[in-house]
């Protein structure tokens, strides 16, 4: 687990989650510290995406306390806080009905932004190498471009955790290296990521802390150098 | 045949020369339709979004209920709108009776099952990957929702045009409500089951030719929007 519990940016105590009868999480303790990657990884079912869906405030656990801050987060009408401070990139994103431009604006407008909206969108877009797509219907996209257009979306929002469901799966070698990239940049610019994946070996130059989830349950965290 | 094809002529002359009950009867069908459509979308959009996207001890129940109004003979929904609008009911005072408000009432009681239900399935069947991607974008409940209802717009204006051809089409509900009188509660289906036991085939079918036209451009007007 880390140990430097000081700046953590989310905390997590003890949380239980079961669905039909079957405990699908299952983490004594997780502190995430504030900039830097943590990777989760584990087989099919190890409890990732249930991980980060409780993280994003999608999902209440059935046991336990998620604090983000220092503040216990809620769930329901009282997380929207919460959530307007993390956001997730699915693993296979749904994108709305509408053009490419009206969904990456959803996500600052939703915050009550209302000024220079179109030109974070735009500038997200052209950091995740889609701003030629800008008049495109949402549902003209491949499977790449939907990924690559979601992570704009999230890039537009400016949030201080990002949570990334497999967000290399189904896309190709190209796109895969674009999201290295990207996260790399964000990095950078000190935020915070988590990011499940099957294959942690893809996000090693990014010299991540890994998580190994087995049934639910943390059972290796190191830091990769 | 010759009948049936006189009794078309006729109405369609009808139609053409702008007769007044028939254009009466056309208004009054027009004010109460979109009166009881409006309002009972205010009760079934919401209402169908919730039972959609809530879990709550009892929700089947409530269900079926609903299901149950769906099939609800409209003498009876009209027997006790009746019972409750007359002099002797408890709101007799509102002098409701025999007035198109009166048939509103009615007809939203007909009207906000298709509403809600319409909308219950439209909702249920988005992938729930939509409710999140709004969440995760921090957008609030209220938001959230209208996102929701932009993704199923289609299956929401068939539940406006379903309810407007249920209410548009309606009878029993008219009759007992509004006493069917002429330029002032008199529909275009009150007024055609009134003209064809009088005998008057042709001011009946003109009144039909009407009514149709009516739903056809509703119709059209929902493709319309469906497009926006």
């Amino acid at each position: 687990m880390s140990r430097n519990f000081k700046d953590a940016l989310i905390e997590l105590e003890g949380i239980k989650l079961g669905f039909q009868q079957r405990l699908i999480l299952d983490v004594e303790q997780l502190q995430i510290s504030q900039g830097g990657l943590t990777v989760l990884t584990g087989a099919n079912g190890a409890g990732k995406t249930s991980l980060l869906r409780v993280m994003a405030g999608l999902q209440e656990s059935d046991q336990g306390k998620i604090r983000f801050k220092g503040d216990t987060v809620s769930y329901g009408s009282q997380g929207l806080e919460h959530r307007r401070k993390v956001s997730m990139l699915q693993q296979e994103p749904y994108l709305f009905s509408g053009s490419v431009l009206k969904q990456v604006c959803y996500g600052p407008i939703s915050h009550g932004l209302n000024q220079g909206i179109e030109e974070k969108a735009r500038q997200a877009l052209e950091a995740v190498g889609c701003l030629g797509l800008v008049n495109r219907h949402t549902r003209q996209l491949s499977g790449g471009e939907k990924k690559r257009i979601a992570y704009a979306c999230l890039l537009a929002l400016d949030s201080e955790l990002l949570l990334l469901d497999e967000p290399t799966a189904q896309v190709d070698q190209e796109s895969s290296e674009k999201i290295r990239k990207l996260i790399q940049m964000q990095l950078d610019a000190g935020k915070t990521l988590v990011v499940s994946t099957h294959q942690p070996e893809w996000a090693k130059p990014l010299k991540p802390r890994l998580c190994m989830l087995e049934y639910g349950r943390i059972v290796s965290d190191t830091r990769w150098n | 045949m010759t009948f049936l094809f006189e009794g078309f002529l006729e109405g369609l002359q009808m139609v053409f020369q702008g007769n007044p009950a028939v254009y009466n009867a056309a208004w009054v069908t027009l004010k109460v339709s979109f009166g009881s459509t409006l309002i009972a979308s205010l009760i079934g959009l919401p209402l169908g979004y919730f039972l959609a996207s809530s879990s709550f001890r009892g929700k089947g129940f409530f269900t079926v209920l609903l299901q149950t109004f769906l099939g609800f003979p409209t003498v009876v929904i009209g027997l006790l709108v009746y019972g409750f609008l007359s002099r002797r009911g408890p709101f007799g005072f509102a002098d409701l009776l025999f007035t198109p408000s009166g048939i509103v009432i009615g007809l939203v009681i007909l009207a906000f099952p298709i509403t809600t239900m319409f909308t219950m399935t439209a909702v249920s069947g988005i992938d729930p990957r939509a409710r999140e991607m709004a969440l995760t974008l921090g957008a609030s409940r209220q938001r959230t929702a209208w996102t929701l209802f932009k993704e199923v717009r289609f299956g929401l204006i068939s539940a406006l045009l379903a309810s407007f051809g249920r209410v548009a089409s309606e009878v029993g509900i008219a009759i007992m409500l509004g006493g069917n009188i002429e330029g002032y509660t008199r529909t275009l289906t009150t007024a055609i089951a009134l003209e064809s036991m009088k005998g008057e085939f042709g001011f009946g079918i003109a009144l039909g030719l009407v009514l149709l036209t009516l739903i056809f451009i509703t119709a059209l007007l929902s493709r319309y929007v469906q497009k926006l």
